[in-house]
């Protein structure tokens, strides 16, 4: 007697099995970053080039003569991630080649603040590439210094304390779906699946794709290395990072429906938010709650709202990402 | 202008082509994890030592022949267990606070049930003889774990057919007899010799005995009834309950008063007063403590309840009263539960001058049981840490030797015995104790490292609910033998093991593969391989094994 079954345990996560990260890269351990390359290239497959800018993974790649990816790899100024990814699908266009997918793989400083012109001029063009920000919430590589990606009230040896950080996050998804590109979600290291479909989702979308990916960063955040995927999940399930996607700028869908904890459970595994006070942490607790309702209200506009005009026929290729 | 650009015109461009696998980022790490299977919280309190996670993951795979198999490695009667064990597994399973505990009972009982090719197969034989005397659940144990050790075992039994107390104290409604039959042929075609109506000390001397085999184990058993010690017990309305029930479960049909009292509150109190209903007495139990305090399996006093056996809680028999020779009731006295006695339990104690009478025309006592040691020297004892008695080769089992009065424990303390024993015929020595039946589990698990919830990683299980066990209605078991709970079939069986976490045993989830940040993790063939060379040994796998397979130790270099 036996029973055939599709798949045993439907909570199990399946996932593509191919790898294209290699071991012996020289990321810490515990670092979210590695675990994101490596979801990011399951999705995408051989078919892809990577453009990296100076960030993390600059050095994790590894030093001459060793490379960690078995995809090609440029890596280019800070500033450039977005242009360069550009420029490759413009000559692989020119050799008309469109089975290549071409990601540019920066880190918050090269996307929130360095390199975010010149991400914007590419993102206005709606380059046909996908863009995908792993963000540790500072400029880990370069020693901790505070981004525009830096959360209120972090730590970071530019926002010492009793100086931390006053200001929120910048809210870099919602800039790029402001320009109305086809496009732009979050993911998390910690929900593989729905990464790995946003990456497959992407891909298959022309023009500008961007993901911003929530990455923890034992030694910037002051975290348990073993805890990584465990915080990621929790910056979820606290509400503090929801999972979503915007089409076109208009259409929000929130993807995964928070548990949502107290966001203590989510600081007190961080160093960087040890010396916080309840008055810090209630308004923490607050801005989530406010942040959550804005994003619903988003939500249910966008599917209230009629389709956008259609241009004319004749520049319908040129602005496609306005949509049918 | 060139026609294709090639590598070596782009010598001025830094290129890196080697793999980075040839750094060893494995030296950088002072823990590093393992895969170490630790044990399930429902497998440490199983007395019959049933690796039940693994079971279940073998039937949640759908390998249904194979996880029977794996369920009779060492315990002979599944199908029994699953019907009459109390299931002391479900109690503290990890699964409870996630849809309820998962069924066990129900699982065991569908494997034990599954036919084919489940039997292990016994080893080489030894030239070892060994003499089994009775035929419960300890004996069976111990007979099917010898045989299998390749040993050549007589089962003696001074009752006409197999099976102990199961055939003589269970009812049918809770175990029909074909499936003892089943399991009792299976161990018998395992060549297993079952000498039936041969009484210890009475056809067969035990000295004899002792001197034709190398080793003999003592299974007896409690069939002897405790004395009620009232007045007016002598009157022939007055049974024991053991010899009552054996007689109701034989087919045979005395007859009997209308109305009987059942004195007890254990399982053969329960088995009485419910198989006195379906003959056509309607009995009324009399208990001294509450139902709190009852020894009885807790889901047998409901059956009770919902059949409407009435129960008279906090009450002792003084004496049987009697009208012109014939019984008309059983003085009763009120009792109030005082301080706790030996048994953790809390003591009754009467409450004066609150005496009263239940009316009956028949009492049953079921007082709690004894082993009957007739024709057996007096000085065996009840065994040592290694179940030996005082003699040499001679050994117990069962009841006999803890008393613990449950089927389960008693299959249980067979597979121990087995095992000393089987020690004793190889090497002549004996172990400092019998091994725990965990402790003969073929496959490497911690047993020092218990699963608790906490362990478990709770963010990849989502509750699901604990399915329906139908029983027969109250109504339809009035006058029937039939069997109260219905089973399952192989769907209901492979969804209930889909349910179990597998606490602490690995199922090949791959959420240690999938995200370990190095890509040192790699799936072979039944389980995975670290990479050491490159394991920068995070811990990001031991934290996301959702049921703790996986540990974290120091490197030592």
């Amino acid at each position: 007697m036996s029973v055939e079954l599709a798949t045993y345990d439907p909570q199990n996560l399946h996932l593509p099995e191919e790898d294209l990260l290699r071991s012996g890269h020289l990321a810490c351990p515990g670092c979210g970053a590695a675990l994101g390359m490596r979801l990011a290239l399951k999705a995408l497959g051989p078919k892809t080039i990577v453009v990296i800018p100076a960030c993390c993974w600059a050095v994790i790649n590894g030093p001459y003569p060793f490379h960690a990816l078995g995809v090609p790899v440029l890596q280019v100024a800070f500033e450039t991630a977005a242009v360069s990814a550009a420029g490759i699908r413009a000559a692989l266009a020119m050799q008309g080649r469109d089975d290549v997918a071409v990601l540019a793989w920066a880190g918050d400083g090269g996307t929130f603040d360095i390199g975010f012109q010149s991400l914007s001029g590419a993102v206005e063009r709606n380059e046909d590439i996908i863009y995908v920000c792993y963000d540790n919430e500072a400029y880990m590589n370069t020693g901790i210094q505070r981004s525009s990606a830096t959360p209120f009230g972090a730590w970071t040896t530019t926002t010492p304390e009793p100086n931390i950080k006053p200001e929120p996050k910048k809210n870099m998804v919602e800039i790029l779906a402001e320009h109305r590109i086809p496009y732009a979600a979050t993911a998390s290291i910690a929900f593989p699946e729905d990464f790995v479909r946003k990456l497959q989702k992407a891909r298959s979308i022309k023009g500008t794709k961007f993901i911003h990916l929530w990455i923890s960063c034992p030694a910037g955040h002051k975290s348990e290395e073993r805890l990584s995927v465990h915080i990621a999940r929790l910056a979820v399930e606290t509400g503090v990072f929801p999972l979503y996607e915007v089409e076109y700028g208009t259409k929000y869908t929130i993807n995964h429906e928070p548990a949502f904890l107290d966001v203590t459970e989510y600081l007190k595994l961080q160093g960087r938010f040890r010396h916080l006070t309840p008055e810090d942490v209630d308004f923490i607790r607050r801005s989530v709650a406010w942040e959550w309702e804005r994003l619903r209200a988003k939500a249910a506009m966008g599917s209230s709202l009629p389709p956008p005009p259609s241009p004319p026929r004749r520049l319908a290729m040129a602005v496609s990402w306005l949509g049918e | 202008m060139a026609s294709e650009l090639r590598l070596e015109d782009l010598s001025y461009v830094p290129f890196s082509e080697k793999p980075t696998t040839a750094i060893k980022t494995g030296t950088w790490k002072y823990v590093e994890p393992f895969y170490q299977n630790a044990l399930p919280p429902c497998a440490a309190a199983c007395p019959a030592g049933n690796d039940i996670s693994y079971g279940l993951l073998l039937l949640a795979k759908g390998q249904v022949v194979e996880a029977a198999r794996w369920w009779r490695r060492r315990n002979p009667i599944p199908a029994t267990l699953g019907r009459v064990c109390p299931h002391p597994c479900e109690n503290p399973c990890n699964r409870e606070p996630l849809g309820g505990a998962i069924a066990v009972s129900m699982v065991e009982r569908f494997l034990g049930d599954v036919e084919g090719d489940v039997v292990p197969q016994p080893a080489p034989p030894t030239g070892k003889k060994v003499a089994v005397v009775g035929s419960g659940p300890a004996g069976l144990a111990a007979a099917y774990n010898l045989r299998l050790a390749g040993h050549e075992v007589r089962v003696f039994d001074d009752k006409p057919a197999p099976g102990g107390y199961l055939r003589t104290g269970i009812p049918e409604y809770r175990l029909p007899r074909p499936v003892l039959d089943r399991e009792v042929q299976m161990i018998a075609r395992l060549g297993v010799v079952f000498q039936q109506g041969v009484r210890v000390g009475r056809d067969v001397s035990f000295e004899e005995l002792r001197a034709s085999h190398d080793a003999v184990i003592l299974a007896l058993g409690f069939h002897k009834s405790r004395a009620l010690g009232i007045p007016g017990e002598d009157h022939p309305h007055v049974y024991n309950g053991v010899k009552l029930l054996e007689q109701l479960l034989a087919g045979e049909r005395p007859s009997l008063p209308p109305r009987m009292t059942v004195v007890g509150g254990g399982n053969t109190a329960m088995d009485v007063a419910r198989s006195l209903l379906r003959v056509g007495v309607s009995p009324v139990v009399v208990y001294r403590r509450t139902r709190a305090e009852m020894p009885a399996i807790a889901a047998e006093v409901e059956d009770a309840l919902a059949e409407g056996i009435p129960f008279e809680f906090l009450a002792a028999p003084v004496r049987v009263v009697m009208e012109n020779g014939a019984i008309v009731g059983l003085e009763c006295q009120r009792m109030q539960l005082g301080e706790p006695d030996a048994s953790g339990r809390r003591r009754p104690v009467p409450v004066p001058g609150s005496e009263f009478v239940v009316p009956c025309q028949g009492v049953v006592t079921a007082l709690g049981e004894v082993v009957d040691l007739e024709g057996l020297p007096a000085d065996l004892g009840t065994g040592d840490a290694r179940q030996a008695s005082t003699l040499l080769g001679v050994f117990v089992a069962g009841d006999m030797a803890d008393g613990a009065g449950t089927v389960t424990a008693a299959v249980g303390s067979g597979i121990r015995v087995a095992s000393v024993v089987d020690a004793f015929l190889k090497s002549g020595g004996l172990p400092v104790q019998a091994p725990t039946v965990q402790e003969l589990w073929p496959r490497q698990v911690s047993l020092r490292r218990k699963v608790e919830f906490s362990n478990l990683n709770t963010a990849y299980f989502r509750p699901l609910p604990r399915p329906e066990i139908h029983h027969l209605s109250p109504e339809l078991r009035r006058g029937s033998f039939a069997e109260v709970v219905q089973g399952w079939d192989v769907e209901a069986a492979v969804q209930e093991a889909r349910r179990c976490l597998a606490c602490g045993t690995c199922n090949e989830c791959s959420n240690c593969l999938y995200f370990c940040p190095d890509v040192a993790i790699h799936r072979v063939d039944g389980g995975f391989v670290i990479d050491r060379e490159h394991c920068k040994g995070c811990g990001i796998c031991v934290q996301e094994c959702p049921r703790s397979a996986l540990e974290l130790r120091e490197v030592t270099r």
